[in-house]
């Protein structure tokens, strides 16, 4: 889940931060991920599900048992909820590229914070 | 057909699942379709050109790429559990290689003949990859640009803006982070030796920052550029500078000749960047605001009626492209009210960019889906002839497996065996297709089109051809390679024994092969009947022997008058150039897809106006082009408000009456000249070829003057030299646009059909040599297999006739099926020729019969040759046969 240059990859940083804001199902996952980014970044359902099941096996999130609903004929949808580890993991790396912005500031390659 | 996503979608999602383990099915299986659902809304919410198309690409990328492990651990676990599946695939690739290389004649024939396919359909998908899909160099994030375009009252879109327009959307709540303009520039550059033609473009301050173009050297245009006051500049293309300054590093700051003018190059952009529309080889950068010094016009700037910008724009942060143009719609209605006179009814209509002009995105879109669909039945006859032949060999090899199998081999294992063969032969064969792809685009890409502007093409293929062209030869032989694995592992007394009345697996191919020939050769037949029918179209007149100059003196910035006269010289002195007949002024050629348009006052009509077609000509132009002049008289040089028209403009402005003698206004606004109408014309074809029914009004360019004008001469010999001698005399700064033979010029007008003819003919003559080849495969073999059956009825005292009439019964019932399915799949599919052919029905008989005879006589020829060597065989050696 780690891309070559020792951060988490982009893709899971973004969904670790999705379900910070709320659990959510695979459905919301893909809607919200594909207008986040103007319809760029279009997962395929196999990628984001494979990615999904990294997380589960390392921890990262759970998933909740399958429940049918009414009214969805053949669909279950299962909620993904972020874990403690989940967020410890989220929170490590946002640490780590914050740091690489500042530097990237004191390389004067952006402006200053707040200078906008 | 709804293939984007409703049921239809969702089933063939379904299928595409099946590649998954079914394992990962049962567990994952609802929770993808659940997301399949997702993306598929918000794939259809971006839009675009053949987004169906892409979708779909990705989906088919995502599914290859997540279900070989899923298929991998399913391999593992069985391995665990006592099988030995993943070494035993690396030995059944090991063993499908020796095999193949014991049998080098099969192995060469079927790899050839995939490789055809494979490089058909490779090469028609790098050419639409090049035009369609691939993100041009220099533009970035492509995704969030958008075009934006007017939309008028009649509803009708891909309007240009004026100036006070654009400034007036820029400046609002527009949605978009930046709005730039843009207009080509056709103009010319001073060479070593003379001027030549070269492609501009004049472009508003946001230009480059809207596509996140950068510089190679120097800078890009910046706000200071764009004030009139501060002397001309110009951003050059890569190309362009290692073209014109040979890549001379101190190119900043020295000047380059464009349009007889000195512009200084502040920088050059970088490299492979030609501006954001495909095709087109822009050279040169230069503000907007130097639009009066190139062109010679002036107040362009100021005037809210006159439209000659295109917009593109990127989208703000978080805005979708609906919510652009509910923001772009807003200010433009403001704009409606506030300004009643000049932008009455117009609307805005926003899209998302594509590499090609946005109004031309869907015809070009269609075109390529027929062309690939032409190009996939290739591949389809291709892989059927090579599942033909793997048929045959399993056919062969039947006592092999039978043994295996009872010496205990899984029959699973036996089919992935044979498998395994095929794979590795379309393996082989996609290899030898993307060569092909790549010699043939090396072909393509060298193609010069008659156009006046200097395009590039490159269609090279690349990564993305590259992943394509594997995925077809991986499916192809699976699919192929399965049905004949299947077919002879099958064990049994039934197998052995066969159906009576049914078709067997073998025949079926058969069948399957004459039937996409069948659709092949009759769409071939169609655009070859078209191409000639369109030859033989009347278009109202004679364009052989007719030889066409063009220039533009505004490029030179000419005033008026002295434009006039240099048409005026020019006319004059081609005339008396030797073997020169006839000769005339016009300005826009008629099937060049160039038009001009005005509205004359129709009593009745909506607006009690209607629009018609004008074109500016001289007196000499309807002698020279053999125009028809059916009731009045042409016009003479004199007659500066005296116009022409057409029938159909006649028949619609008096019903039943004359309308020689009458006055019409010419336009609605209040300035609008009046002109009288001297004479009708015949009917012909103007913009294009399909254009049938269109009005024309021909107006005289010594009361309608215009800068950009063609000169047409009726005459014997090559007078090209002479005539470009005429201009240069003139002034050698003006560069000839154009200077060719009439008839090369309007083959652009023929070149759709003309590209769709070429490559349906060709592959259908493809199709026919390989459908051909396999069907004489498979029925020589059935022969050969029944050499012994002949054998027997021929000791027995069967006639030799009887025993040829049994043979070509056989394959005739093949072909019979095959044709039927064949026709009615041709028939099903002509819904997408419709718009590319001219004259010819989709559903011509002749065209139909034709291909049906062809046809059957490959059928009878296939038959023939191997039914006589099976009734020479001689009886005893054919009863040893076995």
């Amino acid at each position: 889940m780690n891309d070559p240059h020792g951060g988490l990859r982009a893709a899971v940083f973004e969904i670790l931060l999705l379900l910070c804001e709320e659990d959510r199902h695979g459905y919301g996952l893909m809607q919200e991920m594909a207008t986040r980014s103007a319809g760029r970044w279009i997962l395929g359902p196999g990628t984001m599900y494979r990615t999904l099941k990294e997380m589960r096996e390392a921890g990262w999130i759970e998933r909740s048992p399958a429940v049918a609903r009414a009214g969805e004929t053949d669909t279950r949808r299962r909620m993904y909820t972020i874990t403690d580890r989940g967020r410890r993991v989220a929170a490590d790396e946002a640490t780590r590229m914050s740091a690489l912005v500042e530097r990237a500031r004191d390389e004067r390659l952006i402006p200053p914070a707040g200078a906008a | 057909m709804d293939i984007s996503g409703g049921g239809t979608g969702r089933v063939l999602y379904r299928i595409l699942l099946r590649a998954y383990s079914p394992s990962f099915r049962r567990e994952a299986g609802p929770e993808l379709l659940d997301m399949f659902d997702a993306a598929r809304a918000e794939a259809r919410a971006q839009g675009g050109v053949l987004w169906w198309a892409r979708y779909w690409a990705r989906l088919l990328a995502d599914v290859a790429v997540t279900a070989g492990p899923t298929r991998w651990r399913q391999l593992r676990r069985s391995d665990r559990d006592g099988g030995q599946t993943v070494d035993s695939i690396l030995q059944d690739l090991r063993y499908a290689a020796r095999s193949l290389r014991r049998s080098p004649g099969f192995t060469a024939v079927a790899v050839v003949t995939t490789a055809l396919g494979i490089g058909a359909t490779a090469t028609i998908y790098s050419v639409a990859n090049a035009v369609m899909f691939r993100s041009l160099t220099g533009v970035r994030d492509s995704h969030e640009l958008v075009t934006v375009h007017a939309t008028s009252s009649d509803g009708s879109s891909f309007h240009a803006f004026s100036v006070p327009n654009f400034r007036d959307l820029r400046a609002g709540e527009n949605g978009l982070g930046t709005l730039a303009a843009f207009s080509l520039l056709q103009t010319s550059a001073r060479g070593a030796e003379e001027s030549e033609a070269v492609a501009g473009l004049m472009v508003s301050e946001d230009y480059f920052r809207v596509l996140g173009t950068r510089p190679a050297l120097g800078r890009l245009l910046a706000v200071g550029d764009h004030d009139p006051g501060g002397g001309p500049v110009a951003v050059l293309s890569h190309g362009s500078w290692q073209g014109r300054f040979a890549g001379d590093p101190g190119v900043v700051g020295q000047t380059v000749s464009l349009g007889g003018h000195a512009f200084t190059v502040v920088g050059v952009a970088e490299q492979g960047f030609t501006g954001h529309l495909a095709l087109l080889d822009i050279e040169a950068f230069v503000p907007l605001a130097f639009q009066p010094l190139l062109e010679g016009h002036d107040g362009r700037f100021l005037d809210r009626n006159f439209d000659w910008l295109e917009l593109i724009g990127r989208r703000a942060d978080g805005v979708s492209t609906g919510e652009a143009r509910a923001a772009l719609t807003a200010i433009a209605e403001r704009l409606a009210e506030e300004y009643v006179a000049d932008n009455r009814g117009s609307g805005v209509d926003v899209r998302p960019y594509s590499n090609v002009f946005a109004q031309q995105s869907g015809a070009v879109g269609g075109f390529f889906t027929l062309l690939l669909a032409v190009a996939g039945m290739v591949l389809v006859v291709a892989a059927v002839n090579v599942g033909g032949m793997l048929l045959a060999r399993g056919t062969d090899r039947r006592a092999e497996m039978a043994l295996r199998l009872a010496l205990g081999a899984r029959r699973a294992r036996l089919v992935r065996l044979m498998l395994a063969e095929s794979v590795v032969l379309f393996l082989l064969g996609g290899a030898g297709g993307v060569a092909l792809a790549f010699a043939a685009t090396a072909v393509l890409s060298s193609v010069q089109l008659p156009i006046p502007f200097p395009i590039i093409f490159d269609f090279t293929p690349d990564r993305r051809v590259l992943l394509f062209s594997l995925g077809l030869a991986l499916a192809s032989g699976t699919v192929f390679g399965l049905v004949p694995a299947m077919g002879s592992t099958r064990s049994g007394l039934r197998a052995r024994l066969g159906g009576g009345g049914r078709l067997r697996v073998r025949e079926w191919f058969v069948v399957a092969q004459i039937a996409v020939s069948a659709v092949l050769l009759t769409g071939a037949g169609l655009f070859l009947r078209s191409l000639s029918t369109a030859a033989s179209i009347d278009v109202g007149m004679r364009s052989e022997d007719v030889h066409i100059l063009s220039t533009n003196v505004g490029i030179l910035g000419y005033e008026r008058e002295k434009g006039r006269a240099f048409f005026e010289r020019l006319l004059a002195e081609a005339s008396v150039v030797p073997g020169v007949e006839a000769a005339g002024l016009v300005r826009m050629p008629p099937l060049t897809f160039a038009n001009e348009t005005t509205s004359v006052p129709l009593p009745g009509a909506p607006d009690g106006r209607v629009g018609t077609d004008v074109n500016r000509v001289s007196a000499g132009y309807f002698n020279t082009m053999r125009v028809e002049i059916v009731e009045g008289r042409a016009f003479r040089d004199a007659e500066p408000a005296a116009v022409v028209i057409n029938q159909t403009l006649a028949a619609r402005l008096s019903s039943g009456g004359s309308s020689i003698g009458r006055n019409v206004r010419l336009g609605s606004t209040d300035d609008a000249p009046t002109v009288r109408i001297v004479g009708v014309a015949r009917d012909g074809r103007y913009r294009s070829l399909g254009d049938e029914g269109r009005s024309m009004l021909f107006l005289p360019f010594s009361g309608f003057y215009s800068e950009d004008m063609s000169l047409v001469v009726r005459a014997r010999g090559d007078v090209g030299p002479a005539l470009a001698d005429l201009v240069r005399r003139a002034d050698p700064d003006l560069p000839l646009i154009q200077n060719a033979a009439y008839e090369d010029l309007i083959g652009l007008s023929f070149l759709p059909n003309r590209v769709a003819a070429i490559t349906a003919s060709s592959f259908g003559l493809l199709g026919l040599v390989l459908s051909a080849i396999g069907l004489y495969g498979v029925l020589a073999y059935a022969v050969a297999r029944r050499t012994r059956e002949i054998g027997i009825r021929l000791a027995l005292g069967a006639p030799r006739r009887s025993v040829h009439r049994m043979v070509l019964r056989g394959g005739a019932r093949l072909a019979l099926i095959g044709m039927v399915l064949g026709l009615a799949g041709a028939l099903a599919s002509t819904r997408l020729l419709r718009g590319l052919l001219y004259g010819v029905s989709p559903t011509d008989p002749l065209t139909l019969t034709a291909i049906g005879g062809l046809l059957g006589a490959v059928v009878v020829a296939a038959c023939v040759v191997p039914a006589s060597r099976a009734t020479r065989t001689d009886p005893t050696e054919a009863l040893r046969h076995e």
